[in-house]
């Protein structure tokens, strides 16, 4: 029990003696410079020792160089900084109160370009650090560490306060010049046309989320009696299986960055809901419909750039689709002739019409790869009279009448020119 | 103020007052000129030497150990904003990083830089470093109430050169019947007692 306080006491106190007092993000870079600057005359830590403590304490850094900072140390200005950097250097100072106040200088720290410059000065037997690079003449992390008069040990503590994280491949010059002039982010051009295709798996059936199941209980209870019999026939789901699995096949664009189409085309397969105890069906093999469905969709959306990698595109959609119902029926391998009511069963119409609405939202990884993720509300009714012959009034066709689904659905996508 | 400023400077510290002369300005200098009854010609001169002298040794009081600067060491200072407030901002000038300031072979632990030192009447702090109030004044010509001096200042570490303390005080003297050359004395001696109170007072609390 004494040994294990004792060993929270001394995690305790190397923690605490250990800090990092501020530490901006920075980046970075494998294979990267790093630059030690100091006025002590006898500092304990060496440069070529410091960059195998980096290695040691990050793997994925590749092969930095480190140097001594001569030039900055010849600096007299530099020089002067450096000096009151050694007075003023406490721990908890925040960094806004070290920053290098004369405007040559700071002009020096942008001209740092990709190189880690590290400010490492002893006091009351602490190794205080203080990283600079080209973003800012203030320290961009600052910290301190018992002091030991093993540079090595000096070197592997300073390196795990600093070096720890994901480096990044070090830019050419071209690059970083490219890089310089490049707008910001979210300032970039919107593209004048931004397309896209893919493949979606969904799930549609009849029943509304959040709507009462009295709607409807009489249509998903229905079942076909005698290959034609339903209590009603207005909507499909008193014949068919509602819930079902939907595949799509898409492909879309949108004008600059906000208004766009989109054509689709559906597929999704229907059983007819036969009432099993109908002694008729013994002679059914199969009896379904397969769906096919063609539409154009009309959305607005907004992009939004997250992180470098991730673009958010949530949109809202109104469109209009056809619906073709492809029956397919067998009758099992029998001699006997088929029954009256299979030669008369119910008939669907050519195709069914109506309006969708959707909304959802794609999600752009690496400015091509998509996910999409929409939920949408569909109709189809027929409102065509039937042919019909001279002296007969032409009536209106009511099976299917008014059908309503609902659908979710996942899609993997290409994206072309999202930049 | 800065985190590090725990230590108040005490009165046998020395300290080095610079940038007086600079930071003078009299304003509404015609208006002084009629009711002091000195031409305007001289105006600001007499004014000057009058409340530098007053400052000077109402500083000195405290200040045992005072010595003054000459403001010509000032062209080698740095421009530099400080944030008080919200909205209340200074602009300061103080020496670079990395030398010691000395004149005469002296170098002091602190120095006592004055930014602004402005003389008039009814003038408000606010309506000058309040970026949010600043370009409301509007010319009212009445009878003023107050004389009033308004003055900022930065007290510096010389020695590790950072601004310990910088802040902007108002001093209001109500005048009855006509001003007098000792309204002007008495109204830079307040001054100088808002200054030593925030010198020692703030660091204390």
């Amino acid at each position: 029990m004494k040994k294990i306080l004792l060993l929270i006491f001394a995690v305790c106190s190397v923690l605490q003696a250990q800090d990092v007092f501020f530490k901006e993000k920075y980046p970075l870079w494998k294979d990267g410079d790093i630059l030690i600057w100091t006025t002590d005359p006898k500092l304990p830590l060496k440069a070529n020792e410091f960059c195998l403590s980096v290695r040691r304490v990050n793997s994925d850094i590749g092969v930095p160089d480190c140097r001594v900072a001569g030039e900055w140390e010849r600096d007299s200005l530099a020089a002067l900084y450096a000096g009151w950097l050694t007075q003023n250097t406490e721990a908890g100072t925040p960094a806004d109160l070290l920053r290098a106040r004369n405007a040559t200088l700071a002009e020096k720290f942008y001209g740092l370009g990709d190189q880690i410059l590290l400010f490492v000065t002893e006091r009351n037997d602490s190794l205080f650090t203080l990283l600079f690079n080209e973003k800012a003449s203030v320290p961009q992390a600052g910290g301190f560490i018992p002091k030991t008069e093993n540079a090595v040990a000096n070197g592997d503590a300073i390196a795990k306060q600093f070096f720890k994280g994901t480096p990044q491949r070090r830019l050419s010059k071209e690059e970083r010049d490219q890089n310089r002039i490049a707008p910001d982010p979210y300032f970039a051009p919107v593209p004048r046309f931004h397309s896209w295709f893919g493949i979606a798996l969904g799930y549609s059936q009849a029943k509304i989320p959040f709507t009462p199941d009295s709607w409807y209980r009489n249509k998903l209870n229905s079942r076909v009696k005698n290959y034609r019999e339903t209590a009603d026939s207005l909507s499909l789901w008193n014949f068919l299986e509602d819930d079902v699995p939907l595949f799509t096949f898409y492909a879309g664009g949108t004008w600059f960055g906000i208004i766009g189409a989109e054509l689709f085309l559906r597929y999704s397969k229907h059983d007819v809901k036969i009432d099993t105890r109908d002694t008729i069906y013994k002679e059914l093999d199969h009896w379904y419909f397969n769906r096919y469905e063609v539409g154009l969709n009309v959305h607005v959306m907004h992009r939004f750039h997250t992180t470098s990698f991730l673009d958010i595109l949530p949109y809202a959609a109104l469109g209009f689709n056809y619906s073709f119902f492809a029956e397919n029926i067998g009758r099992k391998s029998s001699k006997t002739p088929a029954s009256n009511a299979y030669t008369r069963r119910i008939e669907l119409e050519d195709f069914y019409k109506g309006p969708l609405f959707s909304i959802g939202s794609h999600f752009v990884f690496l400015d091509h790869y998509g996910l999409d993720l929409r939920a949408g509300l569909v109709h189809r009714g027929d409102t065509q009279n039937s042919d019909s012959s001279v002296g007969e009034v032409a009536e209106t066709t009511l099976i299917g009448g008014s059908t309503f689904d609902c659908f979710i659905s996942l899609g993997l996508e290409y994206h072309f020119s999202i930049q | 103020m800065h985190p590090q400023y725990r230590q108040a400077v005490r009165s046998s510290d020395t300290v080095a007052l610079i940038g007086f002369e600079n930071a003078f300005v009299l304003t509404r200098d015609a208006w002084f000129a009629r009711h002091l009854e000195i031409s305007r010609d001289t105006i600001f001169q007499v004014t000057e030497k009058l409340t530098d002298s007053v400052f000077r040794r109402a500083l000195q009081k405290h200040f045992t150990q005072l010595s003054v600067f000459p403001d010509s060491l000032e062209k080698t200072f740095i421009d530099e904003s400080v944030k008080l407030s919200d909205h209340i901002f200074l602009k300061i000038k103080v020496p670079g990083q990395g030398q010691k300031l000395s004149a005469d072979s002296l170098s002091p632990p602190f120095l006592l830089i004055i930014h602004e030192f402005i003389i008039g009447t009814d003038l408000l702090r606010e309506n000058y470093f309040d970026y949010t109030l600043a370009q409301q004044e509007s010319e009212t010509r009445r009878n003023p109430d107050n004389l009033s001096l308004i003055m900022t200042y930065t007290l510096w570490d010389n020695f590790k050169q950072r601004a310990l303390l910088s802040s902007a005080v108002e001093v209001q003297l109500s005048i009855l019947g006509e001003p007098k050359l000792d309204d002007l004395a008495s109204v830079t001696v307040n001054a100088v007692q808002t200054l030593l109170r925030e010198l020692t007072g703030e660091v204390a609390r």
